[in-house]
This record gives structure tokens, C-alpha cells and sequence, in this order.
């Protein structure tokens, strides 16, 4: 392996496994360094899973669970992939023993209109972000599911007991609606 | 084609291409397969015959022999010592160097008699069991094992890949290495560890369930038996175990770090220590042990 | 009427379609500049999704973080309490993060490097006891270490020569489960040196040293044959 130069030449990834490897050595500031770095991804992950309520609560737990589990991350994938699964291991958890997500939810589309006047960021035409949390409730699992946290089909059909067709299906139909925000 | 071997008769069939042959069996005959890759899929019928479908290709041929009660099923190929591994160490690390024939990829579905006694030995397989059949073995190094419809004793042992079985009467021991283990509808004394991997128990009726893992989650749903004994133990996992609300057991957790929850209105532990607890619920007629080291203990009502 | 070629889009990008499928849609897409424009945005909700970077939280989350690992790495023992209508006990002695760690630092190789300046099951059993003596374990975690360190050591030199015939896959994965277990021990003997009186610790590593024979023996009764 070649000495680089400056850890401005590492890729995300790269500098990924070098934290890791500090942290499970007890390096408080690579983990540190971790949190920041992924954070804010979780972070919508888990609202968009969660819905709005707890996000916080949640993203707490999950790393101090990253913290407990990271000596089990051996390198097989990227460690943005093993934090993805980790986290959504521990939504869907929390989702279960709460037990009223699905109630709260079910079957009532936001308004894709008005959650974007509700969270214009100023200066971008388009929020993409508000426009997946404006989905349907199953599309946007299975788009997060598959497109974000890499989730095959079979995997998230089990994970939200539905068949792997219906989890295509409706990766589509959520793919399609947030294609509108993409210039052809 | 449709062969016929006589019944105790002493014959060695060489079958040189992809194959599709039916032929009588002994009574109480038992099966023994052995195959070095590709998978084995077992069915059965109602007829005193073996029917055996196998695509191996030009270069291997098939070698079906029956004799004393026992019908072997193998491609050519097969025989002992055929694969030798020659282990080099250094201090950093293990290099292995293969050395032996190239082996060929056969992949197996034979049609036997219900009821048959079964003996797979696989070392890269996947082997599916529908039954009816009698007592079952499987053995693989790296392959699933699909089970069900066992009536008697049922061995599964297993490197990698993961162990599913359902439907069983009759005593179950499963080895697992590195795989997660389900077991659903049995019934039987229940034995399974594996190391790297899940263990799934539901709708067991048995006075005897032991499930250990290393580094893996373990989930039991049923009811317990009046005397019966009950071990579940994981080091990096959580223990989830489901029990009818009359459940009656006299209950041990133990966990280094982790929580232990309950559905069930637990009394002040009789016995309480740094580690490990003790209660009773209802009578306390079973024995039930539940051992986490790094991970949380459930013990909840089984709804119906 | 929606064009049924669009049905099949997500899973042309996913590589799912079958061949016939693909070739199909690919004659259409040649033909229909609509699809493509779809395809092409699709492609692009699928990059923004894998490489968006996310949104930052209102409130301090890491404060949270950091003093709940702080917590973690405090002994607290806190009893029964009831909460709302579930008992919850908290056995909870947490593991200091360091030592349970160093083990993985050292990996694999760790594992072979240690075994290998072991050559004899003598050796392993003395280094295992010596381990055991520093800190000061119950009299059943010696017994384990002393039962099971000796028929350890041995399948581990087996293993180690060759002297079971194992195909390098199953080697392979016995070398990373054993690495599972070798942690499990090393945590067990982490928190038995912390608090040396509990019986649980003591059994509990003695279930993982028997764990450990029993994949080593495992390990040398699969054979390619």
C-alpha cells in the first residue's frame, strides 16, 4: 500500500477505515470524527423511516450502538454500508416497540405541495429531501430501503413483511415521482 | 429408463451422462449420497422406488450401487482422499495450496420411498429435504440445509450456510458454524449451537430445547413443558423468549451487559446476584435457563 | 394511456430484467426519446440517493452520544424498577472499550502469530494459565483454563500442520469463527478480572472455552472426503 501524501488524498472510505481502526483502539476523537462524517445522513435516514417524532432519540441510540458494535465491523463492506444497516436495524427495532408508527401513518400521502413550502432551504429551487419525505409512506421505506441504505428486495420485503414484488413496484413508483425533480 | 435391481442384490451401476433412472428399493432400505458440488434436492412418493435425476455432464458419470439395505448415490468422482490441502504457516498468516483432481459439480434430485432413512454428506451443496423420511443426516461444509417432513431423529452439521427445518418428529441436533438456524413446528429433545449466527425456535413442543450461539440473536416461541428443561444461551446477542401466559417455569437470567425485560409480572428475584437473577412464574414446574453476556433478555407473553 | 415499457425501467437499472426483457427495452429505448429521458432521470434519483449527504439536526446530538458512552464506561448497577407495568433489571457492568477491543486490532493474524511461537500444548496450557493467575480468577475459570487449554492447543497445532485434511474454504471460515470466540473469551476474561467473585463470569467462560473445543473438533471431523 502507498504512503499518500495528505489526508486530503484519502477518499471518504479510506479515511472511513483509518477512524475505525483508531476508534476500536479507544480513540475518542476518530470516533468523534465518524459522527460528524455520517451523521447528517443518518439523520435524514432515520426521519424519513421515523417520521418526525424521537429523530433525535433514535439518532442518539444508534451511535452508541455504532460505538458498542464497531469492533464487530470487520472491513467486509464499506463502513458506510455496515452504519446504514446498523441504523436501520435500530429504527425498525424502535419502530416495532413503539408499535403506533404504521398507525399514524398508514395510508395517508403528505402533500408533496405543501411539505415543500414547509421546508424551502433558501437558495435551491428543489428540496429533494422534503420531496421524499413528502411520498407515501411504503414507497419512501422501500426507496430509503433500497437506494440509500442498499437493502435488497428479499431483504426488504422481510424487513417490512411484504412480498419483494410489492417492494419493486413500489421503488418505482417512488423513483418515478422524485424524477420530476431531475432534468432530462 | 427404467432399471430394475433386484432387492440385497450387490450392483454397481456406471451411468455415463446426464441421467434420469427409476429402479426398485429393498424395504427399509436407507440412502447415503455423497456429492462434491452442486445441489441435492430429495423428494418422496408412495412407491418402493428410487427415482434419481442428476445433471453431471460428459465428464462424470454417476456410481449407484445397492447393497445390505443401502442405496449409495455418488458421481464417479467421488472417494475418499481425493482432495489433499498442503498448510503452510508463517507468522502472519495461513497459505493453502490445493492439490488434486479437478472435482465436478453434480447437481442431484432423487425421488424415494416415504419414510426412507437418509445419509447426505455434502461438502459444497445445497441439500433440500421434503418428506416424509425416516432419520436424517446431513453433513456440508458450505451449503444450505431446507428440511421438512422428518419423522425421526434428524443430525445436521454445518460450516457455512444456513439451517432451516420445519416439520420434524423426532430428536433434532444441529452443528452450525457459521449460519443461522430456524427450527418451526417440532417436536423432540431440540439441540443447536451454532457460532456465527441467528437461532429461530417456534411452535416446539418438547421437555428438552437447548440453543446456544456466540454471536447471534436467539428467538423461542412455545410452550414449556411440565418438567422440562430449557438452556438459551448467546454471548453477543439478544434472547427473545415467548411463552403462553400460564407459562409455569423456575427462571434463571444471566447477562453482563444487557437488559432483562418481562411481560410477565416477575417477584422479587429469590436468588439475587451481580449477574444473575432468579424468579418464578406461575408454579414453577420447568427449568428454563436464558444466558446473554453482551445483549438484552425478552421474556413475553406468546399471543395466539 | 402510460407507456408499459416505463413499468420496467427501475428494474432495467437494477439489472433485474431477464435477457428477453432487456433486449426488448432496449429496442423500445432506441425508439422512444420519453423512456430515455425517464431512464436518464431515474439514474440520477438513484446517484443523488447513494451520495446525498443528508441534513443536519437542530438540537446536540454528539453531546448525547458522548455522555451516554461516558455512562457506559462507568460500573452502574441499578435495581429492579418497575416501568410502566414491565419489571426491568439492569445487570449492566459495561465493558471497558479498549480492552475488548485490542483483541480485534490484532486479528487473525494475531491469533496465528500467538499460536504459532506456541509450538507445544504444554506451552499453550501455561500461557493460558498464566493469563488466567494475573487475574485472578475462580476456581472454575482455572479449572476450564486447564481442562479445555490443553485440548485446545492440541486441535489448534493440528490445524495449524495439517494434520486433519480440510479444503481451504472450511479452513477459511473455522479461522474467522474461531476469531468470534477468541473475542467472546477475551471479554469474558475482561469482566471476570473485574469482578472475579461473580460465578456467572467464571461459568460463562468456561462455556466459551468449551465452546471453542467444540468448533475445533467440529472443525477436524469435516473432511473434503
Amino acid at each position: 500500500m502507498n504512503v499518500l501524501q495528505s489526508d486530503t488524498e484519502l477518499t471518504t472510505a479510506e479515511r472511513d477505515a483509518v477512524d475505525v481502526e483508531l476508534a476500536v483502539s479507544g480513540d475518542g476523537e476518530a470516533f468523534e470524527r465518524l459522527y460528524h462524517r455520517h451523521v447528517d445522513r443518518i439523520h435524514s435516514l432515520t426521519r424519513w423511516l421515523m417520521g418526525q417524532d424521537d429523530v433525535e432519540d433514535v439518532l442518539q441510540d444508534i451511535f452508541v450502538r455504532v460505538w458498542e458494535k464497531l469492533h464487530t465491523f470487520k472491513g467486509q463492506s464499506a463502513f458506510g454500508t455496515w452504519l446504514h444497516r446498523l441504523a436501520t436495524n435500530v429504527i425498525l427495532r424502535r419502530r416495532a416497540e413503539r408499535g403506533t408508527y404504521g398507525e399514524r401513518h398508514s395510508g395517508s400521502a403528505i402533500d408533496l405541495a405543501r411539505a415543500r413550502a414547509d421546508r424551502v432551504t433558501p437558495g435551491l429551487k428543489i428540496d429533494l429531501d422534503a420531496a421524499v419525505e413528502g411520498l407515501p409512506e411504503r414507497a419512501r421505506e422501500v426507496f430509503v430501503l433500497h437506494d440509500m441504505a442498499g437493502y435488497k428486495h428479499e431483504e426488504i420485503g422481510e424487513l417490512l413483511s411484504i412480498s419483494a414484488g410489492t417492494s419493486r413496484s413500489q421503488l418505482h413508483h417512488a423513483r418515478m415521482a422524485l424524477r420530476e425533480y431531475f432534468a432530462a | 429408463m427404467f432399471l430394475t435391481l433386484a432387492a440385497g442384490a450387490a450392483i454397481a451401476l456406471a451411468i455415463p451422462q446426464d441421467t434420469d433412472t427409476t429402479f426398485a428399493v429393498a424395504p427399509g432400505a436407507r440412502l447415503e449420497v455423497r456429492n462434491y458440488a452442486g445441489d441435492i434436492v430429495i423428494r418422496t412418493w408412495g412407491q418402493n422406488q428410487m427415482r434419481i435425476v442428476a445433471d453431471h455432464g460428459r465428464r462424470d458419470g454417476l456410481l449407484v450401487e445397492q447393497a445390505d439395505g443401502v442405496v449409495r448415490v455418488s458421481p464417479t468422482s467421488w472417494k475418499s482422499g481425493d482432495f489433499d490441502v498442503d498448510i503452510d504457516s508463517d507468522d502472519v498468516s495461513l497459505s493453502w495450496s490445493f492439490a488434486g483432481g479437478r472435482p465436478s459439480i453434480v447437481d442431484f434430485e432423487i425421488t424415494v420411498p416415504e419414510g426412507m432413512v437418509l445419509d447426505i454428506g455434502a461438502p459444497f451443496a445445497d441439500v433440500t429435504v421434503e418428506g416424509p423420511v425416516g432419520e436424517t443426516s446431513v453433513a456440508l461444509n458450505e451449503g444450505d440445509a431446507t428440511v421438512s417432513g422428518v419423522r425421526g431423529p434428524l443430525t445436521v452439521r454445518s460450516v457455512e450456510g444456513d439451517v432451516t427445518i420445519e416439520d420434524v418428529v423426532g430428536r433434532i441436533r444441529i452443528n452450525a458454524i457459521d449460519g443461522d438456524v430456524s427450527v418451526d413446528v417440532a417436536s423432540g429433545d431440540v439441540s443447536i449451537e451454532t457460532t456465527d449466527g441467528e437461532i429461530r425456535l417456534a411452535n416446539i413442543t418438547s421437555s428438552s430445547v437447548s440453543a446456544a450461539s456466540v454471536d447471534g440473536d436467539i428467538w423461542f416461541g412455545g410452550a414449556l413443558a411440565a418438567q422440562g428443561i430449557y438452556s438459551f444461551v448467546t454471548h453477543d446477542g439478544d434472547a427473545t423468549i415467548m411463552l403462553p401466559r400460564d407459562a409455569s417455569a423456575r427462571v434463571t437470567v444471566a447477562t453482563y451487559d444487557g437488559e432483562v425485560l418481562s411481560d410477565f409480572p416477575i417477584s422479587l428475584p429469590e436468588d439475587f446476584q451481580r449477574h444473575r437473577a432468579r424468579f418464578t412464574l406461575g408454579g414453577g414446574g420447568a427449568q428454563l435457563e436464558i444466558e446473554t453476556f453482551d445483549g438484552d433478555i425478552e421474556i413475553l407473553y406468546l399471543e395466539s | 394511456m402510460p407507456d408499459p415499457f416505463t413499468e420496467r425501467l427501475s428494474a432495467y437499472l437494477d439489472d433485474e430484467l431477464s435477457a428477453a426483457d432487456r433486449r426488448e427495452l432496449e429496442v423500445h429505448l432506441a425508439e422512444c426519446a420519453t423512456c430515455r429521458s425517464d431512464l436518464d432521470r431515474l439514474r440520477q434519483v438513484t446517484q443523488w440517493a447513494a451520495t446525498y449527504a443528508g441534513t443536519p439536526t437542530r438540537a446536540d446530538v454528539w453531546h448525547g452520544v458522548r455522555e451516554e458512552i461516558r455512562q457506559r464506561v462507568s460500573p452502574d448497577v441499578t435495581p429492579i424498577e418497575a416501568v410502566q407495568g414491565r419489571e426491568r433489571m439492569r445487570v449492566s457492568v459495561p465493558l471497558a472499550l479498549a480492552a475488548s477491543l485490542a483483541f480485534f486490532a490484532v486479528g487473525i493474524g494475531g491469533w496465528v502469530a500467538g499460536r504459532a511461537m506456541a509450538p507445544t500444548p504444554v506451552a499453550g496450557v501455561a500461557a493460558t494459565a498464566e493469563a488466567m493467575m494475573v487475574s485472578r480468577p475462580t476456581g472454575t475459570a482455572l479449572l476450564a483454563a486447564e481442562k479445555y487449554g490443553a485440548a485446545i492447543a492440541q486441535l489448534e497445532q493440528a490445524l495449524l500442520h495439517g494434520e486433519d485434511r480440510l479444503d481451504s474454504a472450511t479452513v477459511r471460515v473455522v479461522v474467522q469463527k474461531l476469531a468470534v470466540i477468541d473475542r467472546a473469551i477475551s471479554e469474558a476474561r475482561v469482566a471476570m478480572a473485574k469482578d472475579p467473585g461473580s460465578a456467572y463470569l467464571a461459568e460463562h467462560f468456561a462455556t466459551m472455552m468449551r465452546r471453542k473445543l467444540t468448533l475445533l473438533r467440529s472443525a477436524a471431523a469435516v473432511r473434503s472426503s
